[in-house]
């Protein structure tokens, strides 16, 4: 009877249907157009602006069609039929991931196919994306479909999750201390998918439990109950701690033992390196750390996902505990030993009572190890080239005439880490490298907007309007010039702990 | 076919049911009644399993009614006042979506009933009056031939002619089947009802055949010699009195022809005359729940 039902739905809701494939088309079409007119802002906002209208759309067609045999209701003429329940809530699953998502997986799969990219790799990524949308949309969409009778009524309780995720986050702000308070560990790291993942495994759960109680109990509040404990828990996500989620992440290592060289130790500084000067008033103390990193092996990158620093006096009381800047190190040159120096930020309070006195820091690096996986030349100007692994890219110069702009485009996830230059052939000079690296562990693309194609755009200067900078590839040498792509991608990730004898705050501080 | 055993039913503090004990025989056409919020559509959608009761048990089919399948739901017709049809869906279109659900559809049974009651098969459901959507939920009701038939109020809202159509075709198809009727009005039961329960305040007063019951329950009228010999305590099977001048009238719920004048002599001096009224359900109901409000005040 599931077929039988969808056919009952599909005549009532061919409609609305209709009208949010509509602007899923027009979402597609928009993003066509903005790869061959750049930089319009006027479609960028009509895309942003019927993004959200789609999403919008589809989150309320998703709940309209559930409430086409409502739930809740004690008035409803399917509760007195011969209808498996079972089967109504199959049927309504099955209705709006392929009515309500359909149209969306549909356009995913032309512009897969529409762009060149393979049949295997099109499908893999349009079905990691629909099970995305399907677990952050549509499930809970069905989920509040279930267990209210009206639109006004699933508002009112978006509004009052709304409401309570806002309280939340304020008392969550003032417990930790102000605003600049970083919550969930992961953020702005490459395992933040692991906390996504951990979340989606949540909704998941939670909706589907939900739906097949509420379904065969029909207990709407115990149900709503079991919802916001679903959503609560969620909140409570973001509080996840960062050592098991990185010994999850080390576990899918593809290369585990590549980084079992690589050393971090404390590099005391010559004293003519010593940067004393600090400025009062400042809200944060720039500690500059020494470090020098031995055994990392040819063409690769070592990356901080994440430094927890302790400061501590000389007695061994603790005075700070925080987290350290970004570090990135390269070994294209196969150096047996690098030194680096770690921006740590720590708050004047600290810095002022403790800056004389003999203290010692502990740093725990958690860290990943990228290795150069290939390498691309695209020609300077009007090239067209598809990379694998890297995805569909097309050179240009821009509108200035200063610099050359590619535009890639890759279905799924996009590359993580890159070194990208100019370099003149015939003599080898190239232009200062620019390194883009937004690292992301995640197998799978997990952000489910605007569609299947991640889109990244790089620049590379040849040119400086105001003449104080000379690049050895300039506009004269760019027809003989290629742009080098070098790619990076994660094996192995690990953990270095490195501990400094005393020193002072003072001897390595800035305050510019 | 329908048992209820100690049924409660509360809104938070509120009792809507209390301990309410039921049986519907097969094949009878059993009338609910009582006055608005005396817990009859309560009683009937625990029968359906729309909502479960507070305590108790309710049978239908000899099954538990939280366990009804659709197996049993394939023997049911349910029709509710406030019964909500997909309002966007024809006439023809929704019996077209039904049909497949109950193996024992009658299609001509469908058109026959469709033509009986002059429903349009190309009008939209939300386009029908409320008369027109009551007579399509008795369609959809009785085109498969339930077993058991469930009418929860559904005379509300309608003028008498409707409810003339609507009770003539349910009687040219109810044949063997079951039919509880959930109604404040008693006079469209009456004619058709076999069997009846008053219901009051959550409590089930009594349920028995509607012929006992009239036989039962008589209105008395007795007039006496002189006003001051009217008794000032009567027993408690006489209910709803009324004294006007030396005329004292009154209902008695175990009237038996068997020695009446001795019985009423011995309660009242100076009985002049007895006259004996039978009663319509209706007076009966007024009567009796008068009388149960009265003691509970």
């Amino acid at each position: 009877m599931i077929w039988h039902i969808f056919k009952k739905d599909l005549e009532l809701m061919w409609r609305p249907i209709l009208a949010v494939a509509s602007i899923q088309l027009a979402v597609v079409v928009i993003q066509l157009r903005l790869e061959s007119v750049n930089d319009s802002a006027v479609l960028q906002q009509l895309s942003q602006v019927l993004l959200w209208l789609w999403l919008m759309a589809s989150t309320i067609l998703a709940i309209t069609v559930v409430h086409q045999d409502a739930v809740p209701s004690t008035k409803q003429d399917w509760l007195t039929r011969p209808v498996r329940r079972i089967d109504l809530l199959v049927e309504k699953i099955l209705f709006v991931f392929l009515m309500v998502q359909g149209p969306s997986i549909a356009t995913d799969l032309v512009q897969g196919f529409a762009n060149g990219f393979g049949t295997r790799q099109t499908i893999a990524a349009t079905l990691a994306r629909a099970i995305i949308v399907f677990l952050a949309l549509t499930l809970p969409a069905l989920a509040l479909g279930s267990v209210t009778e009206s639109v006004t009524e699933a508002v009112v309780l978006v509004l009052v999750a709304f409401f309570g995720v806002f309280s939340f986050t304020m008392i969550a702000i003032g417990v930790a201390g102000g605003y600049g308070h970083q919550f969930d560990p992961t953020d702005f790291t490459g395992e933040g998918w692991l906390t996504n993942a951990l979340r989606f495994l949540l909704i998941f759960i939670g909706g589907v439990f939900a739906l097949l109680f509420q379904y065969q109990a029909r207990k709407t509040k115990h149900t709503r109950i079991l919802l916001g404990s679903t959503l609560l828990v969620l909140l409570f996500s973001q509080f996840i701690p960062w050592k098991p989620v990185f010994a999850v992440q080390k576990a899918f290592s593809p290369a585990p033992a590549l980084g079992n060289s690589v050393a971090i130790t404390w590099q005391m500084q010559p004293d003519a390196d010593r940067r004393t000067s600090y400025s009062q008033g400042r809200t944060e103390n720039r500690l500059f750390i020494p470090l020098s990193v031995t055994g990392l092996p040819t063409d690769t990158l070592l990356k901080a996902d994440k430094s927890e620093v302790s400061i501590s006096d000389q007695h061994g009381v603790r005075l700070y505990i925080g987290t350290g800047e970004d570090v990135e190190i390269r070994n294209d040159a196969g150096k047996q030993s690098l030194s680096y120096k770690q921006t740590i930020q720590v708050p004047p309070h600290i810095f002022q009572t403790f800056e004389h006195q003999a203290v010692s820091a502990n740093i725990t690096y958690s860290m990943t190890l990228f290795k150069l996986q290939s390498s691309y030349a695209l020609r300077a100007t009007q090239d067209n080239q598809r990379m694998p692994g890297w995805g569909l890219c097309r050179s240009r110069i821009n509108e200035n005439e200063t610099a050359i702009e590619v535009s890639c485009m890759q279905i799924g996830k996009g590359p993580t880490c890159a070194s990208v230059f100019l370099e003149h052939i015939p003599s080898g000079d190239r232009n200062p490298e620019n390194t883009a690296c937004y690292p992301d562990y995640s197998p799978f693309e997990d952000r489910p907007i605007p569609d299947v194609m991640t889109r990244f755009r790089l620049v590379l200067p040849f040119r400086d309007i105001s003449g104080l900078t000379k690049y050895p590839v300039d506009a004269t040498r760019l027809a003989e010039s290629k742009i080098i792509i070098r790619m990076y991608e994660p094996q192995d990730h690990f953990t270095r702990i490195v501990a400094s004898p005393l020193w002072s705050m003072r001897d390595s501080a800035s305050g510019n | 076919m329908i048992e209820t055993h100690g049924l409660s039913k509360n809104y938070r503090s509120c009792g809507a049911l209390r301990a309410l004990s039921l049986k519907v025989p097969e094949g009878s056409a059993f009338a609910l009644v009582g006055a608005n919020g005396a817990g009859k559509t309560t009683v009937i959608k625990i029968l359906m399993n729309l909502i479960q009761a507070t305590s108790g048990t309710a049978r239908v089919f000899g099954v538990d009614s939280r366990q009804l399948s659709p197996q049993q739901f394939r023997r049911i017709g349910y029709v509710s006042e406030n019964q909500e049809l997909p309002g966007r869906l024809t006439v023809s279109g929704y019996l077209n979506y039904l049909r497949p659900f109950y193996p024992d559809w009658d299609v001509a049974l469908e058109r026959e009933i469709l033509q009986r009651f002059k429903l349009p098969g190309d009008r939209k459901i939300n386009e029908l009056s409320h008369g027109m959507r009551v007579k399509m939920a008795l369609t959809c009701a009785l085109s498969y031939r339930p077993k058991l038939l469930v009418l929860d109020e559904p005379f509300s809202g309608l003028d008498s002619l409707v409810r003339d159509e609507f009770m003539a075709g349910l009687a040219e198809q109810a044949g063997d089947m079951t039919v509880l009727i959930s109604s404040h009005d008693l006079s469209e039961v009456e004619g058709f009802a076999t069997d009846v329960a008053f219901v009051e305040s959550g409590r089930l007063l009594f349920q028995e055949p509607l012929e006992a019951l009239t036989d039962r329950v008589q209105q008395i009228k007795v007039t006496v010699e002189r006003q001051s010999a009217l008794p000032r305590t009567t027993p408690d099977t006489w209910i709803d009195l009324h004294e006007t001048g030396n005329v004292l009238t009154f209902v008695d719920t175990q009237f038996s022809e068997f020695d009446l004048g001795e019985r009423i002599r011995s309660q009242i001096e100076g009985v002049r005359d007895i006259e004996v009224q039978p009663m319509s359900l209706r007076a009966i109901f007024t009567s009796i729940s008068r009388a149960t409000r009265h003691v509970q005040e």
